[in-house]
């Protein structure tokens, strides 16, 4: 009876449904939903209950199925759930409206298959976020494992040519050596950084910028000198605090003019200026790079950037913006076209202590 | 005599480097960035006696680019040496198939990087 409803009032169901679930208000439906996802519930609402003989079990799959389906397809569980109140509502309504009997056991049926739709869904979406949080997790460590191989590669060839005795501690090998460690460094830093974001582990304590620009420069001047590049670090008054992660402030920090270090050109100059107004601290930190190809700026000025970069700074900036913004920071990237990039680095300034 | 030339295709600048301080006292070394540099200039005239390559680089991958070369008349005789941070079973088969003369781990030690370069150029 139940059955012969469903097919006899598709498209009045599915009319109802469709402005249920228009007019939710969270999630807001999407066309996906309103075309694709409900009629296809309804349907295999209606080829299971013709499925009468099948068993429970063929009717749990077929429910689960429809729900992983929908998941596939990009929907949220909360969406999926909706949608299938939406169906339900507007199936008991119309039966109402109608005076159309459903027997118990029909009921039960169709209870049970929104049930098992609902698990089924839930449990998809369970299954598929831990495969995306694993893949994720792989394909970090893919790419860390990439970055340490690469610095301990060149740097264990750049030892073992020391070693041979045939080359100076003075010349090229011994700074690929040095920049390699540096690099090695570096990652291990940035590693350290994204565990502790992610963690949660956040010390904050109130810090002297002054002290902190020190620390930048004496970690950056080691990469700077490797690469044959002039690093100036403008001094910053006293008094000047804020207020945030040291460790997370100083990888940050140590990444940006790093990179900027690594991307000028030998003999070119990398500069950090710290200005301080009455409640912001601004550390701009400019290089040589000879400017970035149109649309970069914009591009490493958004929140994620891609792992795929094939220089590695929009890895490293996007720890960087994040460790930033633990602080209650943000970075912005200008260019300066044939002459390099400015990175701004906007920090609240801490008032002075009471 | 003039020197060999070896192709060292890795996008990694400081490997390249390490490569090249290893091998330039003995060959002459030319350098590309990725697959695709390396295709192009592995076509260039001198052609190289022999190519170093990494397998993951962007744009196009190491295996790729030894695939194209090896579809290529001109260039299909070269040796090739993938040197990679790719040392699973599945990558070192994937790597030999396409006809390497040796895979090596980018944290081999020079010795075993110039014998087998030596080897591979008939030395």
């Amino acid at each position: 009876m139940l059955r012969e409803f469903l097919v006899a009032n598709r498209a009045a169901i599915l009319a109802r449904a469709r402005a249920k679930v228009t007019a939710r208000t969270a999630p807001l439906a999407t066309e996906e939903e309103l075309t694709s996802g409900i009629p296809v519930f309804l349907d295999q609402l209606i080829e299971a209950m013709a499925l009468s003989r099948a068993s429970s079990g063929e009717q749990t799959l077929s429910a689960s199925k429809h729900g992983s389906d929908l998941l596939k397809r990009g929907f949220t569980v909360a969406q999926v759930v909706h949608d299938y109140g939406g169906v339900c509502q507007a199936v008991t309504e119309l039966a109402d409206e109608k005076q159309v009997g459903i027997t118990a056991d029909e009921f039960r049926f169709f209870n049970q298959y929104l049930d098992d739709s609902i698990a089924g869904a839930v449990t998809e979406y369970s299954r598929q976020r831990e495969l995306a949080i694993t893949a994720d997790g792989r394909e970090r460590l893919g790419e860390l494992a990439h970055e340490l191989r690469n610095s301990l590669g060149a740097a264990m060839l750049a030892f073992q040519s020391l070693r041979t005795g045939q080359v100076g501690p003075g010349g090229s090998t011994a700074a690929l050596l040095g920049r390699s460690l540096l690099r090695l460094s570096g990652v291990v830093h940035s590693s350290i950084a994204r565990v502790r974001l992610e963690a949660g582990m956040k010390a904050t304590e109130r810090m002297s910028m002054r002290e902190l620009i020190e620390e930048i420069a004496v970690t950056s001047s080691m990469t700077a000198s490797s690469r044959n590049v002039e690093l100036i670090v403008m001094p910053v008054d006293s008094g000047v605090d804020i207020e945030g992660d040291r460790q997370l402030l100083a990888a940050a920090l140590a990444n940006i003019v790093q990179n900027a270090c690594k991307f000028t050109p030998t003999e070119g100059r990398v500069s950090v200026k710290t200005t301080a107004s009455r409640d912001r601290v601004v550390i701009e930190v400019a290089d040589q790079c000879g400017g970035l190809p149109p649309g970069k700026a914009e591009e490493l000025s958004l929140p994620v950037q891609h792992a795929g970069d094939p220089v590695g700074l929009g890895l490293g900036l996007s720890i960087s913006r994040r460790s930033i913004a633990a602080s209650g920071g943000h970075i912005r990237v200008r260019d300066v076209p044939e002459i390099g990039c400015v990175f701004t680095i906007d920090l609240p300034r801490l008032g002075p202590v009471s | 005599m003039a020197r060999r030339c070896i192709l060292v295709v890795d996008d990694d600048e400081d490997m390249r480097e390490a490569v090249g301080l290893v091998l330039a006292s003995t060959y002459r070394v030319r350098y590309a960035f990725d697959g695709v540099d390396g295709y192009e200039k592995a076509k260039e005239l001198p052609r190289p006696d022999l190519i170093i390559a990494d397998v993951s680089m962007p744009r196009v991958d190491g295996i790729t680019m030894v695939r194209r070369i090896r579809a290529t008349a001109a260039l299909c005789r070269i040796p090739v040496i993938f040197l990679t941070g790719q040392t699973s079973v599945a990558s070192i088969i994937a790597g030999l198939s396409v006809g390497t003369f040796a895979y090596l781990s980018k944290t081999s030690a020079p010795g075993v990087l110039e014998g087998k370069v030596k080897r591979a150029l008939g030395g």
